[in-house]
Order: C-alpha cells, then structure tokens, then sequence
C-alpha cells in the first residue's frame, strides 16, 4: 500500500485540489480498510440502472447546493460504521433521514443496524447493494435508533446479530417510492428541487487520507513506487454539488475524524461517480403517526369537462356522470376535492387519491391522471392506460407534501375510432390526507 | 352516535341533469333559480363533500337537507334521492313539496357507513298551470355521524 509520506509526495507533485491526513482510517490494517467498503454488485440490476435513457432532461438546478443549509439543515450528524461491511446502510438511511426533514420536518435518528441485521440482508456484516436496502424501507421499513442501537463496542467492534426491539413493526419508518438516476442532469435537479441521493464510488488508498478540498484521485506514474490500489467500492449520501467547484458534496459513514468534519467533496467524474453508477433516490417517508386524519369524496356528477365540443354526450345522473367522446378525440375531466388544508391547526398532508370509474369498452381510455394542490401539479401518472369496468383505482402523490390550496385530479381521456362505445362513467373521487 | 360532521355545498354547484328541459337558469350569489318548460320533469344533483374517514375511523350518513323553494305550487320537489358513490342509499319519494319549504331534512334509513361521495338527486316536475314553474336551490348537506 502506499505510505502517507508517498501520497503526500503525490499531492505535491500533482495539480491536486486536496489535502491528506493521517485518519483514522487511513492508518488501518489493509483487510480493515477493505472491510469498510461494503458495496456488492447486483450486475445485472447495475446494467439496467446505467442503460442509456430516451427522456432528455431539461436543466431546473441551482448552481450552488448543500442540503446542510438550503431552508434549514436537512443532514443529519455523521455516523460511523466502525469496522463492519456496512456504508450501504448507513447511505440508504441517511437519505431517508434527509427526506424526513425535507418532507415531514421531523429531524430522525434511524436504525442502521436494524436494516443491515434484521432484514433480507442477514445478520452479517458483508457488504449489500443499495436497490435491495431501499426495497426493504419500502417494505418492512426502519426502526429508530433507540429501538436497536448501532452495535458496536468501545474497541469498534461490531456484533453483528438482529436485537430489535418487540414493537419493531409498530415502530417502523417506510418510503414510498426509491428510483435511480443515472443522468448527470437529473441528478442536479433532484438534488436542487428534491434532496440528497444515495452514490457508489471506487476507492482507491488515498481516499482513506482525504483530509479536505476537492477530492480527485491522484495517479501514480512512478514505476518505482507502489501502485495505488482499488480497494473496493463504497456507499455514501450524496448532500449537494458545486458547479463553482466542479463537484459532488457527500457524507460518508465514516465519523467525523475522517475528511472535513465526515463530509467529502468529489470531483466530477471521479472515482467511478458519475460514469459506473447511478444515484439512487428516496421519498414519501411515512412514520408510524402519519395516520389517516380525512378522506373526502366527491361525487362523480361534479365533473368538469375542459373540452366540451370534443364531447358527444354528457349525462349527469344520480348514479354517476356519464360522458361519451368524439372518435379521434382527447379530453380532460376535472374533479374539485373537497379540501382541508388545517385541522385543529395541523396542515394535513396528500397521501394519495382515489377515483371510481369504467370506461364502457376499449375505445375509452383512461391515459393520464395528474394531480394538483391549486396551479402546482403535485403528481403525474402518465401512460396508465385503463379500461373497462375497473371500479376503485387509487393514485399516490409519492412525496405526501402539505396541501395549501385544494386539491383538484385530472383525468385525460383518449377516445379512439373504433366500432365500440366511447362512453365513461365517472362515479366518485376522493383524497386521502394523512397527519 | 355523535354527530361528527356536517358539510354542505351552495345552492348554485348544483347540476341539471336535462338541462333541454329548462326554459332558463340564473346562477346568483343567493342561489341558483331554475324555470322549468311545462309538463316537465328534471333531476337536480348535488355532490355533497363528504369526508368518508376522521382519524382512521369511518362515518355514516345520518341524513341530507336542502333549503330551496318553489315560486308556485307549478314547481313541486316531488322525489329526494341520496347516493353513496353510484349506490342508491335513500329514496323518498311522493314528497311533493312547494311554496316556501325552507329547510327540508330527509333520513338515511339504517345510517350506513359512507364510502365514496354523497350525491342528492331531487326529482322536480314542472307543471303547465300559470304559476311560475321556478324553484331555487339555496344549499344543500349532510350530517355525518361517527
């Protein structure tokens, strides 16, 4: 491996934009050092994550992020993962931890420990892969740290066993919704309007020294001094990007004596970030209080129509409204939800909304629902494609934000030129709001 | 059971389900006043907003009301139905009802739990006398019990 006195002899020598120190981490143990980087590939899962997509993604970012400070601090303290295979974990919870705050405004301290030990994963600590952590907070969710404390003694060893506590379930945190981004532009956009990401880089010996600046990995051409080895790969929050700097902020797991104060700058490009793998995403955290506080309906004859010339027939019986189209036509079919915005001076929150409709044959189809809270649509579900008698469908608003203005869902129709009817009915709509 | 909630929606939100069989309709700030052709019958719904769910709990419907009036006995409210989504919970019908009804309430018999959205459907016939064949909705609601 290389020593501290040859990294610094590299740094001096190169155009480097950063400056090493003798961690914690750095005077480890090679298999220690290994042992840190706990990322396990899924390849054929990476491969989907990192095919070429056709969306173009228009630029919506700020030049300067840092969740740290953007309407209040949304990272939470840095945490460390001692001597266990386990930065996965702490990666996929401090994003949640992050969408708590920037979603709920609750600033939570989640267990690593009872996603890395109690899960799908096992009682171990080898390494994960972050689609399967964040499938776990979908499903069975995460516990407060109270409930099952990170493991590991005074000397940093770590036990790796399961020791929840007995209301686990009752307890347990979840996330709606987990993407991966792999387009450079979509990244900055999520994290200028969205939040932090969950990244995977290669790591390489002089990561372990990084003391502060903008990391990039320094190269050795010197055939007479040791090669500078990749060591494995690692996981850690992505919080913020610099275009001024020309890198990703990120928080490691790793404690505070490592980097600035646990954070890290990474250049663009660098260490595989931007080119061998995707950010990963989380929102609609979901605590065990975020009860169901109102559902309100409306019924299906409150209908409006945004094209009426496009419409042959429009019915409005007390059974529901019945609307048929011209051949060849698209239409829009509003619904005005009833809407509290406070109750008992709590501002609820849109969990999802509901809609009890049939199209009378194949030639009506329900192509597009989009969901708004005054003029600000708040959730899209395109190319859903219904038909026939489906009776209750309901739609989630994946990051459940606080209503303001009413809630209105609008519903776009295609009416084909078939021989069949292009008739719909529209019974109910409804929202349901949660604390 | 406790009344939870009673929630109402203005008189001119309502929807006319012939409206070929209106001679005119004036939406105004006080109501909305409907003239019917003579010899005829309409439907006049109401969505009621209904909240189904209070704190994971769900409610059922009590009862509707309506404040309306006809301007001559010509108008008469003759059926009131209340609907659950596209479930017919309540008929009443043969009401016939004219002149200055005010406020009017019409049970759900059996109080069932609410499901999707309340709609009331109010049967109207408009008869060919010389009276004046106006009605005018003022408002209409539901009281919900937990």
């Amino acid at each position: 491996m290389v020593s501290f006195g040859e990294l610094s002899e590299r740094l001096r020598a190169s155009t480097a934009t950063w400056t090493a120190r003798e961690t914690p981490q750095f005077l480890l143990a090679d298999d220690q050092k290994n042992q840190l980087l706990g990322v396990v590939v899924d390849e054929a899962d990476l491969a989907t994550a990192m095919a070429p997509r056709a969306s173009v993604e228009t630029p919506n970012f700020a030049q300067e992020v840092d969740w740290r400070n953007r309407n209040g601090n949304h990272v939470t303290p840095v945490k460390n993962q001692a001597g266990c295979g386990s930065c996965v974990s702490f990666c996929v919870i401090a994003t949640i931890e992050s969408m708590a705050s920037i979603e709920l405004g609750n600033f939570l301290n989640l267990s690593e420990a009872d996603l890395h030990f109690c899960s799908a994963h096992g009682p171990n600590c080898d390494g994960w892969w972050p689609h399967r952590a964040y499938d776990e907070c979908k499903g069975r969710g995460v516990v407060d740290e109270a409930c099952f404390p990170y493991p590991v003694d005074s000397s940093g060893k770590v036990n790796p066993a399961c020791a929840a506590c007995d209301d686990r379930d009752d307890r347990a945190i979840r996330i709606t919704e987990s993407k991966t981004i792999n387009n450079i532009t979509e990244r900055k956009n999520w994290l200028s309007n969205v939040g932090p990401c969950c990244a995977v880089i290669r790591v390489f010996d002089d990561f372990f020294a990084y003391g502060g600046g903008v990391y990039r990995h320094v190269v050795d051409n010197n055939p007479n001094t040791p090669d500078d080895v990749e060591r494995g790969l690692h996981c850690v929050e992505v919080i913020g990007y610099s275009e001024a700097e020309q890198c990703w902020i990120c928080k490691n797991s790793w404690g505070t004596g490592w980097g600035e104060q646990g954070f890290i700058k990474i250049g663009y490009g660098e260490i595989g970030i931007d080119t061998d793998f995707p950010f990963w995403t989380a929102r609609g955290v979901t605590t065990p209080d975020s009860k169901l506080a109102q559902a309100l309906w409306i019924h299906g004859h409150s209908m409006q129509i945004e094209y009426p010339n496009s419409i042959t027939k429009a019915w409005r019986a007390g059974f529901y409204i019945e609307v048929e189209g011209k051949p060849d036509t698209k239409n829009w079919f509003h619904f005005a939800i009833p809407t509290k915005v406070i109750v008992q001076d709590r501002r609820l929150r849109v969990g999802s909304v509901m809609l009890l409709m049939e199209t009378l044959s194949p030639n009506a189809i329900v192509r597009d629902v989009h969901i708004y809270d005054g003029d600000t649509k708040i959730a899209v579900h395109n190319g859903i494609n219904i038909v026939g008698n489906k009776e209750f469908i309901r739609f989630d608003v994946p990051t459940h934000p606080h209503v303001r203005w009413g809630i209105g869902i609008s519903i776009g129709v295609t009416f084909k030129n078939g021989s069949g009817s292009r008739v719909m009915r529209f019974k109910s709509a409804g929202c349901d709001f949660i604390e | 059971m406790a009344l939870a909630e009673a929630m109402w929606t203005h008189g001119h939100s309502m929807q006319i389900e012939y409206p070929d069989n209106i001679a005119k309709v004036r939406k105004a700030g006080f109501y909305m006043e409907v003239e019917g052709k003579p010899g005829t019958k309409n439907w006049f719904h109401f969505a009621i907003p209904t909240t189904v769910i209070v704190n994971d709990k769900r409610l059922s419907a009590d009862s509707v009301m309506l404040l309306f009036e006809t301007l001559s006995e010509d108008a008469i409210v003759r059926d009131v139905h209340i609907f659950d989504g596209d479930a017919r919970i309540a008929s009443h019908n043969g009401v016939n009802l004219t002149g200055k009804a005010g406020f009017q309430r019409f049970k759900v018999p059996g109080q069932p739990k609410v499901k999707w959205g309340i709609g009331i459907s109010v049967g109207v016939t408009f008869d060919k006398g010389s009276g004046a064949r106006k009605i005018k909705f003022k408002s209409a609601g539901c009281d919900f019990i937990s």
